[in-house]
């Protein structure tokens, strides 16, 4: 037990390898989703499963859509300037 | 008349108590007691003025400075103070997850308090537990660069500042409670 707990406390010593490439980018997903849940659940006014899920769902769908439009604009326009 | 002083009150609370707090806890204990980094007098004069005030709100506002502590230190705990278990446990798991995640990702090397200080403020709003971390990792004994550094620090601060949202709504609940109690 103690040797299992000193493996998963020594995984937290190493960073892990994460390349310097545009799918390094989905590990923002994630952060994405806690982003979501933590403010739909301080803002819904009773926290019921159904009511919970689908609200953090659309946040979340809110969120990626802007930053996906944001992305296009930013790319067209940098294509426009380097051509 | 009454509907300005909730207003003004509950600003007042949620502002100074909590910033206060955040402040206190990492100049008091990271400065004062960390060897080699003394509190200067500037920022003892600071730290004294505002213990005072800090003091002065959980004097005031007993359940209001207990909850923004209760948020601080247990992620969600405000709630949990509130009677809100399903929040509480929401924002706990949510919180604590995103933190540990940006641990994995990064190691612990991403908390530092010497080399990455102005992250390390963010982060501390997730717990003052991160001071252990905190404590370990100073002076650069866990190197980490790149993107997983940057990961994990966009991780770890992000879980702090969504705590400190959470903090801030637990203490305006509460507020809005204590005067609508005092209301009826």
């Amino acid at each position: 037990m103690l040797a299992l707990a000193a493996i998963v406390m020594a995984e937290f010593t190493i960073p892990e390898e994460i390349g310097t490439n545009p799918r390094s980018l989905l590990l923002l997903l994630p952060l994405l989703v806690s982003i979501a849940v933590v403010y739909k659940a301080t803002k819904v006014s009773g926290v019921s499963a159904g009511n919970f899920l689908k609200e953090s769902a659309l946040l979340f769908g809110s969120i990626l859509v802007f930053i996906v439009i944001t992305a296009l604009a930013l790319a067209a326009v940098a294509w426009f300037v380097v051509g | 008349m009454l509907k300005l002083q909730k207003i003004l009150g509950g600003v007042a609370a949620v502002v100074v108590g909590d910033f206060i707090l955040l402040y206190i806890f990492f100049h008091t204990i990271f400065r004062f007691f960390t060897p080699g980094h003394p509190l200067g007098l500037g920022q003892g004069i600071v730290v004294g003025i505002a213990s005072c005030i800090f003091f002065w709100i959980g004097w005031c506002m007993p359940l209001l400075f207990l909850v923004g502590l209760a948020g601080w230190f247990l992620p969600g705990g405000g709630y949990l103070v509130l009677k809100e278990t399903g929040r509480a446990l929401i924002i706990f798991v949510a919180i604590t997850a995103t933190f540990v995640a940006g641990l994995y990702i990064g190691s612990i090397g991403v908390v530092d308090p010497i080399a990455y200080k102005l992250w390390y403020v963010v982060q501390m709003m997730s717990s003052p537990l991160v001071a252990i971390i905190g404590d370990h990792t100073q002076g650069g004994g866990f190197p980490v660069y790149g993107r997983p550094s940057e990961m994990g620090q966009i991780y770890t601060s992000t879980a702090g500042l969504l705590n400190l949202l959470c903090i801030v709504n637990a203490v305006y609940m509460a507020y809005i409670r204590k005067t609508q109690d005092v209301e009826q």
